[in-house]
């Protein structure tokens, strides 16, 4: 379900520097997700071993920030995932599926991505995974990234089953977390 | 990991890259070609259609919009309880025959609450100190009844505050009402 569909800045109940090991941990978490980050060595433009990195809490959910700018995010202990503002500046970054075009009004509206909506024949998968990865979702004929998500199932399973939700929508253009790109 | 398939392999020095930068949509803040696909009920889409059917609809919009700020603040749709500013005051028994008056709603008014605080405890000769709610929000407690001396105050020491914004909450079933004139039963806010 949509993450962050209602999220203000009243919603992070915390904001707090960390300690340079914990922001350490989370570069590498980040390095292991996206290996593009560390080769293009993009990751040292994003997360600089100088700048100090804050910790917003919100629920179940951290936000990663460095500079006021709110970069990446994770849900409880799952992957971090980029924000949408830094997808779009790196898109090579993750691996990419595309739906075709009706899904994206539900897409947007934070739906989940179904299997059918990928198995169309307007849609791509770009990209093979597995069950837990992060992917971004484009659609046809789009050239940007609306969603970012994680596998729900495998990129076979998709294609084989074609039921049920292939891709949790976890972020998505224009939702609450996309109109707050910075805090304080 | 199941990878490899996009990324080349490294020779191990790092090639810099470069950020795309995507210009977003001035008027919904989204990339353009996606204009057209977010949700209707959204602010940012209403606007672009708006934009989009010209100008006369545009002031139509703006009209509206100013009356609607009160009711759409969040973000991501949802619509947040209007939070037209009151100033609500309540009393409370406490032990051996006393009570407690709280203030809540000051903030609203640009009141400092310290300030307040500090000027209530003056005039009253009482306790006053402020305490967070359960919600986050900050009200003023004084340690005795003033419920009816605290309009008077208030309308004294802050302009901004009008009779129309104290309200009361009376009897055990917390109902609001104007301060002034008893009988004036102006909708509160509710909870949900």
């Amino acid at each position: 379900m949509a993450l962050f569909k209602k999220f203000s800045r009243e919603d992070v109940s915390n904001l707090s520097q960390v300690k340079s090991s914990v922001a350490r941990g989370i570069r590498a978490a980040v390095c292991e997700t996206y290996p593009y980050l560390e080769q293009t060595d993009v990751i040292e433009t994003l997360i600089p071993k100088k700048e100090s990195v804050y910790l917003g809490k919100c629920g179940h959910v951290q936000l990663c920030v460095i500079n006021g700018n709110i970069l990446f995010f994770q849900e409880r202990d799952g992957p971090w995932l980029p924000t949408l503002r830094v997808l779009h500046q790196y898109p090579a970054m993750m691996k990419r599926l595309r739906t075709d075009k009706g899904a994206i009004k539900f897409v947007l509206s934070g739906a989940n991505i179904m299997c059918p909506g990928l198995t169309h024949p307007d849609a791509t998968i770009h990209d093979e995974g597995d069950v837990g990865t992060p992917v971004a979702i484009y659609a046809c004929g789009k050239e940007h990234a609306m969603a970012v998500g994680v596998l729900q199932m495998s990129t076979a399973d998709i294609r084989a089953v074609n039921k049920g939700i292939g891709v949790d929508n976890l972020h998505h253009l224009n939702d609450g977390l996309w109109k707050m790109p910075s805090l304080n | 990991m199941a990878d490899g398939t996009d990324v080349p392999s490294t020779s191990g020095t790092p090639t810099p890259v470069a950020p795309r930068v995507v210009e977003y949509d001035p008027i919904t803040g989204v990339p353009s070609e996606f204009n057209e696909f977010l949700p209707p009920d959204c602010p940012e889409y209403k606007k672009w259609k708006s934009a989009q059917e010209g100008g006369e609809s545009l002031e139509k919009l703006t009209l509206k919009d100013k009356a609607g700020a009160d009711v759409e603040k969040l973000p991501g749709g949802k619509v947040k309880k209007k939070t037209k500013p009151q100033v609500v005051l309540s009393v409370a028994q406490r032990q051996k025959n006393k009570s407690t008056t709280t203030v809540a709603g000051l903030e609203q008014f640009g009141v400092k609450l310290s300030e307040a605080g500090k000027l209530f405890g003056k005039k009253f000769a009482c306790g006053a100190s402020v305490v967070k709610t359960a919600s986050g929000g900050e009200q003023i407690e004084m340690q005795g009844d003033f419920l009816h001396q605290i309009p008077e105050l208030l309308l004294k020491n802050y302009k901004n505050i009008t009779k129309d914004d104290i309200f009361y909450v009376d009897a055990a079933d917390g109902k609001k009402k104007k301060n002034y004139f008893a009988d004036g039963d102006d909708d509160g806010d509710d909870d949900s």
